[in-house]
């Protein structure tokens, strides 16, 4: 059994991070995520496989006779909390949920292509997409904490609680987003089926999304703390950073370079597929997906306005985060405003949304994103 | 890692507490349409910018992917270097950190070729006059002697090395000792 616990541990920890390094880096760095579990050591063997196990049986069951994973709120927390307490572990809970959900939930495959792919496919890809935005909520926390605050960031990190609080905060921010978007989100999971929406689908997240949020950040807390004691054992310590030096450094193969046009559009269409529960008819989705593309189109273009792009890139990213809150804010409600009391649809909100993520492209321009990304102190 | 005291620990926790308890707008039934879901114009407001930002945020990761990802994935050796940078603090009795004497040394402090370049360029540039200098800005032997034996060690680690520092800092740690003064 030792052997098998080391092999275990090495393929979960070692080998897999590095065969996903030869190709994405962030595929590799997130299954890389929860190394310091090796501080105990049949914990990391075992505990991806269970991950997965446990995957599997939500994916299969839901917990619940309901059709999506919002109708549980114990899932959605399990999900947040393993996956900030070890990326990887929520990578394998994940990839356990989408093949318990294909193949154990929805056993019997619906007659036709076209109602496979409508009544099937599509919003179970949908519902995927944003149970895996929560599983990646932690490693977005811990980007947007060492890229866009990264002196803050450096200088939390030589103080532990308030670098620990900070990822809380930032995960609180990002919760908050995630429970306010996904009750609209996960509608088309019902509508493709021609269903309306069950209340017990979109309550969870209404009612208790708070109790999400509080142990997101409480989970986000205690992994920095948990984190920074196992590395209080120096040889795991040294073994950490020797891997994130194989990961980072590896080479990898370049992908088949994407047109621009291509690749705008392709954005745009995966935008219009997020945000299609707020859609009524293949028009609205076919305008929503133009005004997407025009919007990138334009955040491309920008930095051809050179004084703009300068007098962006010179204003700190959180001020210019907090001046693109603000102004879309007072557009959504002037927006929304108006066309309340003139439409049951959600247009209001889809216009609101266009004409916000417009104000977003203008203070972020692409080359502005592109090199703060590049040297993350700039921001 | 000095930590902050329990009263801004606590304010902290306030804070947080309080961004979770923010009023949340009253919402009914199944999201059937759009009064359905949102009960109010101020939560259908709040859903609409939670939905921008959410946007905004899955088109800098696409932008931005791999840089970001590589930011994220710093997460996973957090507190790892800083353990270690302890440790050799520790062992040399010095009042210093291992980033405070990599400062006063001069070395490179990142992969890249010019932190590289940085580290065999004080290495060659090395004098006694220089030695001194660093010794009365605190460093100590017992820090380099420990450095050196950490690096020699890490050489010695299974796995190919990929810290490409390495080499030069313990050609570094080897030339201060050499014209370490008596």
């Amino acid at each position: 059994m030792p052997a098998m616990k080391d092999a275990l541990s090495a393929l979960w920890w070692y080998r897999l991070p590095a065969m996903a390094a030869r190709r994405k880096g962030a595929l590799a760095l997130l299954l890389a995520d929860g190394f310091y579990l090796e501080r105990w050591p049949q914990l990391a063997a075992w505990a991806p496989l269970l991950a997965f196990a446990a995957g599997v049986a939500a994916g299969g069951t839901h917990f619940s006779r309901c059709a999506t994973f919002t109708c549980s709120l114990v899932l959605m927390t399990g999900f947040v909390v393993i996956a900030t307490l070890a990326g990887a572990l929520g990578l394998w809970l994940w990839v356990g949920y989408v093949l318990g959900d294909l193949f154990l939930f929805y056993p019997q495959m619906p007659p036709g292509l076209g109602r496979f792919l409508t009544g099937r496919l599509a919003p179970a890809i949908l519902s995927y997409l944003l149970l895996f935005m929560l599983v990646s909520l932690p490693m977005a926390s811990q980007a947007l904490r060492r890229r866009v605050l990264p002196r803050l960031a450096t200088w939390l990190s030589r103080r532990l609680i308030a670098g620990a609080v900070l990822q809380g905060v930032i995960q609180t921010g990002l919760a908050f987003v995630w429970i306010h978007a996904v009750p609209t989100l996960i509608r088309p999971v019902f509508t493709w089926r021609e269903n309306l929406p069950s209340i017990e689908a979109v309550a969870p997240l209404q009612k208790f999304g708070g109790v999400l949020i509080v142990l997101a950040a409480l989970a986000a807390f205690g992994r920095v703390l948990l984190q920074v004691w196992s590395f209080t054992d120096i040889e795991l310590a040294g073994r950490a950073l020797d891997l994130q030096e194989l990961l980072v450094a590896g080479e990898r193969r370049a992908g088949p370079a994407v047109p621009p046009w291509l690749r705008v559009s392709m954005q745009a269409l995966l935008s219009t597929f997020l945000l299609a529960g707020l859609l009524a008819t293949w028009l609205d989705a076919l305008l929503l997906w133009g005004c997407l593309a025009a919007v990138l189109a334009l955040q491309r273009m920008i930095p051809r306005w050179r004084r703009w792009t300068a007098v962006a890139a010179r204003v700190p990213w959180l001020a210019r985060l907090a001046a693109a809150v603000v102004a879309s804010y007072w557009i959504s409600a002037t927006v929304v405003k108006s066309l309340w009391p003139v439409t049951s649809t959600f247009r209001p909100v889809t216009v609101a949304i266009v004409l916000s993520i417009t104000v977003f492209a203008f203070l972020f321009p692409l080359s502005a994103t592109e090199s703060t990304a590049v040297g993350g102190a700039k921001r | 890692m000095s930590q902050l005291r329990g009263p801004t620990v606590i304010s902290w926790w306030l804070f947080l507490l309080l961004l979770t308890l923010l009023p949340v707008p009253a919402r009914a039934d199944n999201c059937g349409s759009l009064s359905d879901c949102y009960g109010t114009i101020l939560a259908a407001v709040v859903v609409a910018l939670a939905l921008a930002i959410l946007l905004f945020f899955l088109w800098e990761a696409l932008a931005a992917g791999a840089l970001m990802a590589e930011a994220a994935g710093a997460g996973f050796v957090e507190g790892a270097a800083e353990a270690i940078e302890v440790m050799v603090a520790e062992g040399s009795g010095s009042i210093f950190s291992a980033g405070e004497m990599g400062e006063i040394i001069g070395w490179g402090t990142s992969q890249a070729p010019a932190a590289i370049a940085q580290t065999e360029a004080v290495t060659q540039a090395l004098t006694t006059e220089g030695v001194e200098v660093m010794i009365e800005n605190g460093l100590t032997r017992e820090f380099v002697e420990a450095q050196l034996a950490k690096y020699e060690y890490a050489i010695t680690l299974e796995g190919k090395l990929i810290n490409q520092q390495l080499l030069p800092r313990l050609e570094l740690m080897r030339r201060l000792l050499e014209l370490w003064p008596p």
